[in-house]
């Protein structure tokens, strides 16, 4: 968990504009409070690219 | 004191259900306001449960660099392994129920609350899996 306020370089690395917003290895980004599937499918997209 | 008597009672209450001592390894970075609430922080929560341990470190945690380093970090470890949780600055406001919530998880070593077919893929993983996620806590 980032507490984007007190890290705002790194919220600002990642274009961070809404919470909660979730950074997959460092590359892919999903925000809001997403069902599971919907998380998982974004972490599998993500996993392909690493 | 952050904590109010009534706050101090409800953590109380909710650590003594823990299970196995958890360590929080806090990394701090000197004279920034986050670690010096969060030091503050974790001396108080540490007088709530004989199962909390705090290590205070001046060093950058693992895959950190220096300047990465904005605030404060706080790593739960338990049975002497990191268990992949960091909150890095502080989680007030709405997130300290749940911050509260998951030390006492961690110490229980409870399942997380996924689908049976979510954990087994996850378990099946062989490569890293960095999750970042952003809130606001006030």
């Amino acid at each position: 968990m980032v507490d984007a306020g007190s890290f705002m370089g790194l919220s600002d690395r990642f274009g961070i504009s809404g919470v909660p917003a979730t950074i997959i290895n460092g590359h892919d980004k999903t925000v809001g409070a997403v069902p599971e599937g919907q998380l998982l499918a974004v972490v599998r997209r993500a996993l392909a690219k690493s | 004191m952050l904590l109010n008597a009534e706050i101090q009672e409800s953590v109380k209450q909710a650590w003594a259900g823990m299970t196995e001592p958890v360590t929080v390894k806090l990394f701090l970075k000197s004279g920034e306001e986050s670690s010096q609430t969060m030091q503050e922080l974790w001396n108080e929560l540490s007088t709530l449960s004989p199962m909390l341990a705090i290590e205070e470190s001046t060093q950058s945690p693992s895959g950190m660099t220096p300047q990465e380093m904005e605030g404060a970090v706080s790593e739960i470890w338990r049975g002497g392994q990191f268990t992949g949780v960091r909150y890095l600055g502080i989680p007030s406001g709405h997130e300290f129920g749940p911050f509260i919530e998951t030390l006492l998880e961690v110490s229980q070593g409870a399942e997380p609350g996924l689908t049976a077919d979510a954990s087994t893929w996850l378990q099946a993983l062989k490569d890293p899996l960095h999750l970042q996620v952003f809130v606001t806590p006030t």
